[in-house]
C-alpha cells in the first residue's frame, strides 16, 4: 500500500483499517494490540453463537411480554458485538503506547469479560423461560439482575475513560482535530446520558410508562410500544451515539477532509441532533407517549 | 471386586475436569499440554467407555442406534448411560484440545479461548461452532503479513 491510497482511503479501510488521513503520512503500522483484540474477538464470538440462538427462536414456543423469549438475547448479542467492536476501531486510531498500553488492555479484559456475563445471564434467564430485566421475583433472579447492573456499568466504563484519553491525546495523521472531536463527544456524550437514562431506568419497575406491559404490536426489531411511553427509546439513542457520531466523523474526514467546513458542521449536528433525539425521547417517554404512534 | 459405577463416574468425571483446568490455565507453550489433553486422558476414558461397552452392549434389551426409541432403550441401563457420559467426556475434551491448539494458530488470545472452551465442556458443538465462525471472523480483520510495516 502506498502513500497516495492512505492519503484517500476509503470508508471500509478508515474502519477496519485505521490509515492515516495526512498529507505526509508514512503508511501506518497495521498491526492489532492486544486491547484491540480482546475487543474484536469478543464481539466475533458473540456474534458466532447468533445460529443457534436463531434455530433456539424458531423451535421455542415461549413467550416473554408477549413475544418469543429468544428475541431479547439476540438483540443483546448484536448490539454488545457493536459496542465492543466500537471500542476495538476507536483503539485503533490511538498511538501505539496508548494501543499497547496497561489502562486500555485492562478496559478491555473489564468490558469484555462483563459483555459475556451479561450475554451468559441474559440468554440463560431466556432459557429458564424467565425475564432478566426487571425481573426481581425470586431471590436467584433478583441477584442476577444486579450483576447484570454491575455489569452494564464496567461494559460503558471505556467510553468514559477512552472518550477522557481522546480528549487530551496529541492530533495525529491518524486521529486529527477533526475525528478527536467526534471520538471524544461521541463516547463522553453517549457514556452520559447512558449513564442517566440507564440509571433513571433501572430504578423504575419496567421501562413502559402509561403503556400495557407487552412487546406485542411494538415497532419491529426493537419492540418499543406504540401505546404509550417507552424508555428503551432514549436508551437505545443515548449508547449508539457512540457509534455514530464517531462514524460521521470518519465519514466527513474520508470523504470532505479533515479541515472542511462541512465537516466540523456535520459532526456539530450530529452532537446537537443526537443529543436533542435522546433528551427528546426521554422525555416523550416520561410522557407516557409513543415514539412512533 | 470391580469398581462401582459411581466410582467410575467420579474417576472419568475428574480426569476431564483436570484436563479442562490445564486446558484453561496452563500457557500455551510447546506440545506437552496438547498431547496431556487431547490424547493421553482422552486415551484413558476411552478405555473405560470400551470396557464398558464391551460389557454390557449385549444386556441392552431393545437397544440400537436406529431410533430415538432404540437410543432411549439403550440409555436405560446405568452401564450405557455411564459410557455415554465418558464418551461426551472423552470427546468434548479432545475437541477442546483441537480448538485451544487451532485459536493460539490463528491468534486468538488465551482470554477469549477461555469462555470458547467453557461452551465446549457445557455444550460441545456449540463451542466448535462458536470458535469456527469466531476464528473465521478473526481471519478477516486479522493484518495480512505483507501489511505489516
Amino acid at each position: 500500500m502506498t502513500d497516495a491510497t492512505l492519503n484517500h482511503p476509503n470508508l471500509i479501510q478508515g474502519v477496519f483499517r485505521s490509515p492515516s488521513f495526512g498529507k505526509t503520512a508514512k503508511p501506518a503500522l497495521k498491526t492489532r494490540f492486544f486491547a484491540e483484540r480482546i475487543w474484536w474477538q469478543t464481539a466475533l464470538l458473540l456474534l458466532a453463537t447468533m445460529p443457534v440462538t436463531l434455530l433456539a427462536l424458531s423451535l421455542d414456543d415461549r413467550l416473554h411480554n408477549g413475544i418469543p423469549i429468544w428475541i431479547k438475547p439476540l438483540k443483546f448479542q448484536v448490539s454488545m458485538a457493536l459496542h465492543l467492536a466500537t471500542f476495538a476501531i476507536i483503539a485503533s486510531w490511538f498511538q501505539p503506547p496508548q494501543r499497547k498500553s496497561g489502562w486500555m488492555s485492562a478496559l478491555a479484559v473489564v468490558s469484555s469479560l462483563a459483555a459475556l456475563v451479561e450475554i451468559a445471564l441474559i440468554g440463560g434467564q431466556a432459557a429458564r423461560g424467565v425475564g432478566s430485566h426487571f425481573n426481581i421475583g425470586a431471590s436467584m433472579d433478583h441477584i442476577i439482575y444486579s450483576v447484570m447492573g454491575v455489569g452494564s456499568l464496567l461494559l460503558i466504563l471505556p467510553a468514559l475513560i477512552i472518550g477522557i484519553r481522546i480528549l487530551f491525546a496529541k492530533p495525529t495523521d491518524r486521529m486529527p482535530n477533526l475525528l478527536k472531536a467526534a471520538n471524544g463527544s461521541g463516547l463522553l456524550l453517549s457514556f452520559v446520558l447512558t449513564l442517566i437514562i440507564a440509571g433513571y431506568l433501572s430504578m423504575q419497575g419496567s421501562h413502559w410508562v402509561e403503556a400495557p406491559a407487552t412487546d406485542v404490536d411494538g415497532v419491529p426489531i426493537v419492540g418499543w410500544t406504540k401505546r404509550g411511553g417507552d424508555l428503551r427509546v432514549a436508551h437505545f439513542f443515548a449508547t449508539h451515539l457512540m457509534q455514530v457520531i464517531p462514524f460521521l466523523g470518519l465519514l466527513s474526514v474520508t470523504y470532505l477532509g479533515r479541515r472542511s467546513r462541512l465537516s466540523w458542521s456535520l459532526v456539530c449536528c450530529g452532537v446537537i441532533g443526537g443529543t436533542a433525539l435522546t433528551l427528546g425521547t426521554f422525555f416523550q417517554a416520561l410522557a407516557g407517549q409513543p415514539f412512533l404512534g | 471386586m470391580s469398581p462401582s459405577l459411581d466410582t467410575l463416574f467420579s474417576l472419568s468425571s475428574n480426569l476431564a475436569i483436570v484436563g479442562w483446568l490445564a486446558l484453561a490455565l496452563v500457557p500455551r507453550r510447546g506440545e506437552i499440554l496438547y498431547r496431556v489433553t487431547g490424547l493421553l486422558i482422552p486415551c484413558l476414558l476411552a478405555i473405560i467407555y470400551g470396557a464398558l461397552m464391551l460389557t454390557n452392549f449385549a444386556g441392552a434389551e431393545g437397544g440400537g442406534y436406529g431410533s430415538l426409541v432404540q437410543v432411549r432403550a439403550l440409555f436405560s441401563k446405568d452401564d450405557i448411560l455411564l459410557a455415554g457420559w465418558v464418551h461426551y467426556l472423552a470427546f468434548d475434551l479432545a475437541v477442546g484440545t483441537w480448538i485451544a491448539k487451532q485459536a493460539a494458530i490463528a491468534g486468538i488470545s488465551h482470554l477469549i479461548q477461555i469462555p470458547i472452551l467453557l461452551l465446549t465442556l457445557m455444550f460441545g458443538p456449540v463451542g466448535l461452532l462458536a470458535f469456527t465462525l469466531t476464528r473465521a471472523g478473526w481471519s478477516q480483520l486479522r493484518p495480512a503479513k505483507q501489511e505489516l510495516a
